[in-house]
C-alpha cells in the first residue's frame, strides 16, 4: 500500500464526511477490458463488493464513466435495480446515489466516484455534486501522481540495464569507450533538463 | 491550487437569491409564452437526441420516429438506421422530458453511447455531423466532451449547425471544467435550476451557460419502463429542447439567435416591473 493509495482512501473518507453518507466507492476505468475496477470502498455495506469488477455498460457508474456527466439519483419507488446494478448485486439497495466522473487532465474519464444514501437532506443536491466533483479532481491528481511514480522505477530499471550494456561496450575498445562517453553525456544533459541539442 | 477550482458550478448561477434581475427590452415585451408556444404541441418538428439511445414505447416516450446507431469498422463508420434500445436510461430520460413538453414532436434517437460503443469523441462527432445533415430542427445534447483534441472539430460543427439554423441545446458539465460544445457561444447551454414549472426558464447574464431550467429532483423515464428521480444538467437541457420544438412548430424558420432572443425575453428573471417608466 503506497502513500497515494492511502491518499485515495482518505479522499473518499473525507468526501463521505463532508457530504454525509454511510458508503462510497471509487471505481477506475479499465478501457481495454471494458470494465470498472473497485479501487477504494468505504462503508460496511459495500465491503463484500471490494473485489468485484463492474462492466463498463452497467448501471449509473458505467453511464457516468462513458458519458462524463455527473448525476444524482433518488430511488424513491424501490426502483434501484434500474439505477445501480452494482449495489443490487450485493443486496445493498441505496435510496439515493451521487456519481461524478474522475477526469484526467487530457479530458479522458478515468474513474467514477460514488456516494450512497445521503444523510440529512432527502436527496443529494447540486451543491453535493459540485463538492464531490472537487474531490474527484483530487482523485485525478493523486492518480496522475501514482502513475508517474510507478513509471519512474521502470525507467530506472531500464536506465540501469542500458548503463550495464554501455559499460560492457566501453570496456571492449577505445572507440567503444569514446562512443559510450558521448552517449552518457547526452543522456545526462537530457535528464538534467537541458534537452538534447544537435 | 487555483481559485478557479472553487468557482461555483454553472447551475449555482440559477440558485435562489443568486440569479440577478436582467433589464427588460421594451420592444420585445410583446413576446409572451402564449405567443411563443401557447397551444403548440411541437407537431411537425423533428428533435434529435444524441445519447444512449431511446427505449421505444416507454409510457413516457411513445413512438420514436427515426433511429441511428453508429458502428466503427476498420474502414470507417457504419450508419445503422435499425431500431435500437437504450443502454442506460439516460437518453430515454431526455426523450421523456421532451415529449412531456412537446407531445407531438418527432423524435430521432442517435445512439453514441452504449455497450458496443465507447462513447468516444469521434463517435460523438460523427453523430452530431449526421444530425446537422439530417434535417432535424432541434438537437438535444445532454452529453459533452472534455477532450481538448475535439475542441476544433466541435467548434466547426456547432458553427455549421448555427448557419443551418439548427439549435443545439446542450448540458454543461457540473463543474467549471471544459465541456464541449456546451460552452460555445452559438449553442443554447442549459444548467439545472430549482424551478419546478417545466415552461419557466431563467436567463444568466454571465455566460457561457445562458439558461436555467428544471433539473433538480426531476422524475424522469428510465430503462425497462421505469422512472427515477434525478438531478443534473443533463435533465435541464431537454426542457429547453421541448420548448424550442413548440416554438418552432408555431413559428417555423426562426434562427438560433432569434430563438435565444425569445427565450431571454420570456425568462423569469426579467425585471418586467421596469418596463413602464422604470430604470432601463
Amino acid at each position: 500500500v503506497t502513500a497515494n493509495d492511502l491518499h485515495l482512501e482518505l479522499i473518499l473518507r473525507t468526501a463521505t464526511r463532508a457530504i454525509p453518507a454511510p458508503a462510497g466507492i471509487l471505481l477506475l476505468v479499465d478501457h481495454p477490458r471494458r470494465r470498472l475496477n473497485v479501487e477504494v470502498v468505504v462503508g460496511d455495506s459495500l465491503q463484500d463488493f471490494s473485489n468485484t469488477p463492474l462492466l463498463l455498460d452497467e448501471g449509473i457508474a458505467g453511464m457516468v464513466a462513458l458519458s462524463g456527466q455527473p448525476i444524482a439519483v433518488a430511488c424513491t419507488r424501490g426502483d434501484y435495480a434500474h439505477a445501480n446494478d452494482l449495489t443490487e448485486r450485493i443486496g445493498y439497495a441505496p435510496q439515493t446515489i451521487l456519481a461524478v466522473p474522475v477526469t484526467a487532465a487530457n479530458g479522458r474519464v478515468i474513474g467514477v466516484l460514488e456516494l450512497f444514501d445521503r444523510q440529512g437532506p432527502p436527496t443529494f443536491g447540486m451543491d453535493d455534486m459540485t463538492l464531490l466533483g472537487m474531490f474527484a479532481q483530487h482523485v485525478a491528481f493523486t492518480l496522475d501522481q501514482r502513475r508517474q511514480e510507478s513509471a519512474f522505477p521502470a525507467a530506472d530499471e531500464k536506465m540501469a540495464a542500458l548503463t550495464d550494456q554501455l559499460t560492457a561496450i566501453a570496456g571492449s575498445s577505445d572507440a567503444g569507450f569514446r562512443l559510450c562517453q558521448g552517449v552518457l553525456g547526452a543522456v545526462s544533459t537530457f535528464i538534467n533538463g537541458e534537452g538534447v541539442r544537435p | 491550487m487555483t481559485a478557479t477550482l472553487f468557482r461555483p458550478a454553472w447551475s449555482d448561477a440559477f440558485a435562489a437569491g443568486v440569479l440577478p434581475k436582467v433589464r427588460p427590452i421594451p420592444p420585445l415585451d410583446n413576446i409572451t409564452p402564449e405567443w411563443a408556444w401557447g397551444g403548440s404541441t411541437g407537431a411537425g418538428v423533428e428533435v434529435a437526441i444524441l445519447d444512449s439511445g431511446i427505449e421505444a414505447n416507454h409510457p413516457a416516450v411513445g413512438k420514436v420516429q427515426r433511429y441511428l446507431t453508429i458502428h466503427e469498422e476498420a474502414d470507417g463508420f457504419i450508419y445503422d438506421e435499425q431500431p435500437h434500445d437504450d443502454a442506460f436510461g439516460h437518453g430515454t430520460a431526455c426523450a421523456g422530458i421532451i415529449r412531456s413538453i412537446a407531445p407531438q414532436c418527432s423524435l430521432t434517437s442517435v445512439k453514441v453511447l452504449g455497450p458496443d460503443l465507447t462513447g468516444r469523441g469521434a463517435m460523438f462527432i460523427a453523430g452530431l455531423r449526421w444530425v446537422i445533415e439530417s434535417g432535424a430542427q432541434v438537437c438535444n445534447l445532454s452529453l459533452s466532451s472534455s477532450h481538448a483534441e475535439f475542441f476544433g472539430q466541435l467548434q466547426q460543427l456547432t458553427d455549421s449547425a448555427y448557419f443551418k439554423h439548427l439549435p443545439l441545446v446542450c448540458a454543461p458539465h457540473n463543474l467549471p471544467l471544459p465541456s464541449y460544445p456546451s460552452l460555445f457561444g452559438v449553442v443554447l447551454s442549459v444548467a439545472a435550476s430549482e424551478e419546478r414549472d417545466p415552461e419557466r426558464l431563467a436567463y444568466n447574464p454571465d455566460p457561457p451557460v445562458e439558461f436555467g431550467a428544471p433539473g433538480i429532483d426531476v422524475e424522469v423515464a428510465w430503462r425497462n419502463g421505469g422512472t427515477l428521480t434525478v438531478t443534473g444538467n443533463s435533465f435541464a437541457a431537454p426542457h429547453v429542447s421541448g420548448l424550442v420544438a413548440r416554438l418552432l412548430s408555431k413559428h417555423p424558420g426562426l434562427t438560433v439567435f432569434q430563438i435565444k432572443t425569445v427565450l431571454r425575453a420570456l425568462a423569469t428573471n426579467v425585471a418586467r416591473d421596469q418596463l413602464n417608466g422604470g430604470e432601463q
